[in-house]
Parts: C-alpha cells; structure tokens; sequence
C-alpha cells in the first residue's frame, strides 16, 4: 500500500506546481457542456495472482510469464467541478500468468474429497492461472492538470472462467510437520493440482489508473487492479496465505 | 511526466513482485547417515557395511546389526543431520550402546522442531520361518494402519514385515485402517489371517499417475521417501538370512476384481488379474562386495538371485488352498557366505501381479496364513 501512496503523492506534487493556468483545463475538458464523456479503452494486461507481500517461504521466482493479457473497457464519467468528477464503466479481461518459483517449507493442504494432504513443501513449483470477466470500477476521476487524470475507486469484478493449476516438483514434502515422512517428488513424475473449481466468481478490490490526453480524442492510460478479495474461497486451505489477483494495464483510449 | 508516471507505476509493481524476504532458518532435524568411527578393525560387525546407516525419514530407532557378544560399550558415531540443526550427545563422541542404545536428541535450526533417535547395536535379527499373521499393531505413529511384526524364540518382539500402507496412507487420509491395502482379518486357517486388497488411491493417486495401491506384504522395509519419486524403488526387498531354505508352502485364496486397467486407469476388456507369491532367496552384496537389495524392478530377475520359489497358476477361489512349492536354485549356495548371513531371504505376496506398476484390478483380493520357508 505504501507503494501506491509514495506514486499518488509524487504525482500530485509535481503537477501542482505546474497546473497553474485554468483555461487549459476548459481547453481540454470534456466537450459536453454538461461535462459528461466516456472512454473506449483497449490494453494490454500484465501481472499476476500472488500472495502480498511474498511469504518467506518463496526463496526465488524462476519464472514469470504474463498470458493472454488482454482488456476491452469503456469508461463512462461525469465531472462536477473543473477538477473533480466522478467515473464509472464496464472492463472486460482476459489476464493470466505463468510462473515457476523455488520455495522452502512451505506450508500447504490439499484437499480432494474427504481426503486431506498436508504438509511442508520445499523445491520447485510451477502456477498457470487465467481469469476472464468484467469489472465494473466506480471511481473518482481527478484532473492533476489540464491533460493528466487520476481515477481512484473500488470495484467489483465478475469472473467468467478461471483456471488455477499447476505442479510442484524437484522437492519434497514433509507430511504433516517438518519432522514427519519425507517424500520426494521429481520432475519425471510431479504432483499436478487444479483449482479452478475453489475460485471466487466475484472478486473486489481498487482501481487506479492515470490517464494521459495526447491529443483531442486519444488518450493513453496505465491502471492497477490490485485485488482486495483472495481469488479463492475462505474455505480453501490448500496455500496458508490469500492469494490476491494484481494487474496492470497499459494501453489507448479513444477519449468522446 | 508521463515517462515518469509510468516509471512510478512499473516501479510499484515490480517492488512487490520481486521483494524476496529472508530465508528462514531450517525446520527439519533428521539424522540422515549414522556411521561407526572409531573401531580399530571393525569385527563386531559381519560386514563392514554393516557399520554405516543410511536413516530413513519415518525411523526413529537406528539398529546396527552386529555379531553375537559383540562388546559395544565405548563406539563413536559420526552423524549427518539437517544443516543448521544441532545434536547431542554430539556427533563423534564416545558412548555406551550396551545398555539399549542411546537416545540423540537432534533440534532443528530454528529451535522448533526436534526429533529423538534411538541408536542401538543389537545381535543380527534371525528371520524365523514360519509366517502366522498372528501379530499386528495399529503403526504407533499415525494410528492409521496395521503393522506386522514376529516373535523369536525368546519372545521378543522382531520387525520384518513390510507393506505399502505408509504410502496409501498419503492418498487417503480419510481411509480407516481397515480399509486399507493390507488389513488382518479373523478368519484365517488358524487364528488371525492377512487380506491383501487393491485399492483405488483416489484423487490423489490420481495426481502422481498412480491410480491404485495393491495389497502387499514382504520380508524388507517400504521406503516411504521414495514411494512418488520411483516406487519401484520403494520396495526393498529380503532381509538377511543364514539358513539354506527348500520349500515355500502355505494356504491363500484369491478374488480378482472386476476391471483391469493399466497406469492411466484405462480398463483393458477381458483381463483378469492375478496376485503373486513367492520367495526369494540371493546374494546380499556383490563381487566388489557392495550390497545388494532387490526392488520392484528387479525381485525376479536380478543376477543375485540364487533361488526363487514362485506360485504359478494361481487359482480363483474362495476356499482356502494349500500350496507347496520347491525353491528352484539357479546357483550354489556358500556355507561360508551363509554363517554369515550373506544371503537375503524375501518372501512377497501382493494381490496384483503387476501392482508394483499400477496396473491391476480395484477389488483384487488376496487372503494368505500358516505361511512356512522349510529349510535344510
């Protein structure tokens, strides 16, 4: 979070010294009188589904590889004063992610039925996920200067299809405790999971994005998703930690 | 600006994707190796392999085999546990086995975990020869499943039954212990019986490609540690003997379940399963004088093999049926090499003849008693 607070303030600081001359603002202001616009926005989506911050148990990531990142948003949005407005709209997504990491005695449970595996994991684990659905953000849009746009806010999103499997392999697993039965498992023969079917279809979390006017009518954008909503069920106890849906988006919007 | 925002936000982004923490210290406290160090020549033991251990994960008691009045009062023992984690008494001093071994206490780096071993040195185990399932004990660590141990002449209690259960206890925690592969049941030929049965490992047998457990029993240990990563490995097979054995009888019957299938569950029409008996009786160490320990993959076939008494045909039947079979030797056996037990003897029953690869019928059931080796 602190993160995000540490951008936020730089931005706004070093556009307040230099948003001095207000007829820009109507210059690049909403054409609607009313000062009603929308935004047709398509990006490109990079990030991942990750435990924040990363436990102590994951020694190295080996891999990342985003998949499939993709987004088609239309933003519809209301400004109530020269600077302030509020924004709301429809995202579609497809986002994914492939990654490999080294972890030691790490905590996990599987659960299959009534049959229930436990124990600590150390060696190589490879995750695949993959979401698709919509987001609806309601946020408020804040002109930083006359062609700079801050949009902050909650969302909800609906998830259409997701996908969450994966192996660990090139380890072992203490069954039960750190002290109990040792058993390897090798990259010939890996233990696979698949989740898919613990996944939250509804997932909430806050939207920030900037947009950028380039010229009348075009826009660039970058926004964060960052997930407040574990993408699994509370009763899901295979991982110890939430895992939490984060991803950015950069792309153009045609801007009416 | 923009160059700038976008700099901040790829910032932001990767500072939580790449902010890998400290490593913590180890939990683990295994003792891993136990070797003898400080004999002049190392005549207590029949074999100078004898005076290393390899320790498994599951054992919490380490036994040296050693000969008859084998004087163990002043042995050192160099230990090799979890990096990090700290042993006492400590790797390499002097002790006194001579009073049912010594306990070494081993805590893990992180102060958490600890584990006791006792170490002790005891006259080899004599294997006896006559197999009546008459004791059993629920495993004292998980309460899961049922062991199966023997009593010599002196009444004291000896270890050389293995079996599968540890490794479906994984698969199936829900599992009660008589639903597992290897169960005893009431009604044998005399006493307490054992029912071996094929099990379907469920979903997680499903994960590692390893769709069911046969029922299995076997003079050796069943390596826990190995069972996903080479099963085959994980059946270790025959443990020293020293008397020349001739006949393998017993009395068994057998069901086999409805639908054969292979590794990856297919159903093959038309197959019918089997189980396996047999003895096996071969050299424990090689021409340069390693040891030797048949598996899964080898039990049969291996060139140590000396004699093997195997049941061929076995029959489908409800009814108990005796068997009587002759050790067919393929080589000499050497008195010498025998005195001191430089042969292993296995004796295996399982209720699928080809379990060891995942292949056989869910249902399979084989019942085994009054199981006997006569030897010369």
């Amino acid at each position: 979070m602190k993160y995000i607070i540490c951008m936020v303030l730089a931005c706004v600081f070093s556009v307040s010294v230099s948003a001095q001359d207000t007829d820009k603002y109507a210059q690049w202001g909403p054409r609607c009188e009313k000062g009603y616009g929308y935004l047709v926005r398509a990006g490109y989506i990079l990030g991942g589904t990750s435990p924040l911050p990363l436990p102590k148990e994951v020694r190295s990531i080996n891999l990342f590889r985003p998949d499939g990142g993709f987004g088609f948003y239309v933003d519809g949005y209301k400004m109530f004063s020269r600077r302030w407005g509020l924004m709301a709209g429809a995202h579609f997504f497809l986002e994914g992610m492939h990654t490999g990491a080294n972890v030691k005695n790490y905590h996990m449970g599987i659960a299959q039925g009534e049959d229930y595996l436990e124990g600590y994991f150390t060696g190589t684990d490879v995750t695949e996920t993959f979401m698709a659905g919509f987001t609806i953000p309601v946020m408020a849009t804040f002109r930083l200067s006359p062609r700079w746009n801050m949009n902050l806010g909650p969302y909800v999103s609906f998830i259409l299809g997701a996908d969450f499997k994966g192996s660990v392999y090139d380890g072992y697993l203490r069954e039960g405790t750190p002290t109990g039965p040792k058993v390897e498992i090798v990259s010939d023969n890996p233990a696979t999971y698949d989740f898919a079917g613990d996944m939250r279809s509804v997932l909430y979390g806050v939207e920030l994005g900037f947009d950028y006017k380039i010229r009348r009518g075009l826009t660039a954008f970058a926004s964060v998703d960052w997930g407040m909503t574990g993408v699994f069920h509370n009763d899901f106890k295979t991982v110890d930690f939430p895992m939490y849906p984060l991803y950015a988006t950069f792309g153009i919007a045609c801007h009416y | 600006m923009r160059k700038q925002t976008f700099f901040l936000l790829s910032l932001g982004f990767l500072s939580f994707t790449s902010c890998i923490q400290e490593e913590a210290p180890n939990a683990e406290c295994d003792i891993v190796t136990c070797r003898v160090i400080n004999l002049e020549n190392y005549s207590i033991f029949y074999s100078r392999h004898d005076a290393v251990k390899e320790v498994a994960s599951t054992d919490s008691v380490v036994t040296f085999p050693v000969r008859n009045g084998a004087d163990v009062s002043a042995i050192a023992l160099e230990l090799d546990i979890t990096p990090g984690a700290t042993v006492t008494p400590a790797s390499g001093s002097v002790q006194d086995f001579s009073q049912d071994g010594v306990l070494y206490k081993v805590v893990s780096e992180d102060r958490h975990w600890s584990r006791t071993y006792r170490v002790r040195f005891v006259p080899m185990m004599v294997l006896p020869t006559e197999y009546k399932f008459e004791y059993y004990e629920l495993d004292p660590n998980s309460q899961k499943y049922y062991n199966w141990y023997g009593m010599n002449e002196e009444e004291t209690r000896i270890d050389f039954w293995a079996t599968g259960n540890s490794g479906f206890r994984l698969s199936r925690s829900s599992a009660l212990p008589d639903e597992y592969p290897t169960v005893p049941v009431e009604d044998g030929v005399s006493g307490s019986a054992v029912k071996l049965e094929t099990r379907s490992t469920g979903a997680f047998g499903n994960m590692v490609n390893m769709r069911i457990a046969a029922g299995n029993l076997f003079i050796g240990t069943f390596d826990t540690q190995n069972a996903l990563k080479d099963a085959m490995k994980a059946t270790c097979f025959g443990l020293p003997f020293s008397q020349k054995p001739l006949r393998f009888s017993g009395d068994y019957k057998f069901v086999p379940g409805k639908d054969f299938q292979d590794r990856s569950g297919t159903v093959i029409s038309g197959r019918v399963d089997q189980p396996d008996l047999y003895a096996v009786f071969y050299r424990n160490t090689d021409d340069e004088g390693n040891d030797v320990m048949l598996h899964g993959d080898d039990v049969l076939t291996n060139p140590n093999i000396v004699a093997l008494a195997r049941l061929e045909s076995p029959l489908t039947t409800t009814e108990w049926q005796h068997f009587d079979i002759e050790f067919d030797y393929r080589g000499t056996v050497d008195a010498g090499r025998l005195r001191n037990f430089g042969y292993n003897l296995a004796v295996v029953f399982t209720s699928s003849i080809e379990g060891a690869s995942f292949c056989g019928a869910v249902g399979s059931t084989l019942w085994v008693d009054e199981v006997k080796v006569t030897c010369e």
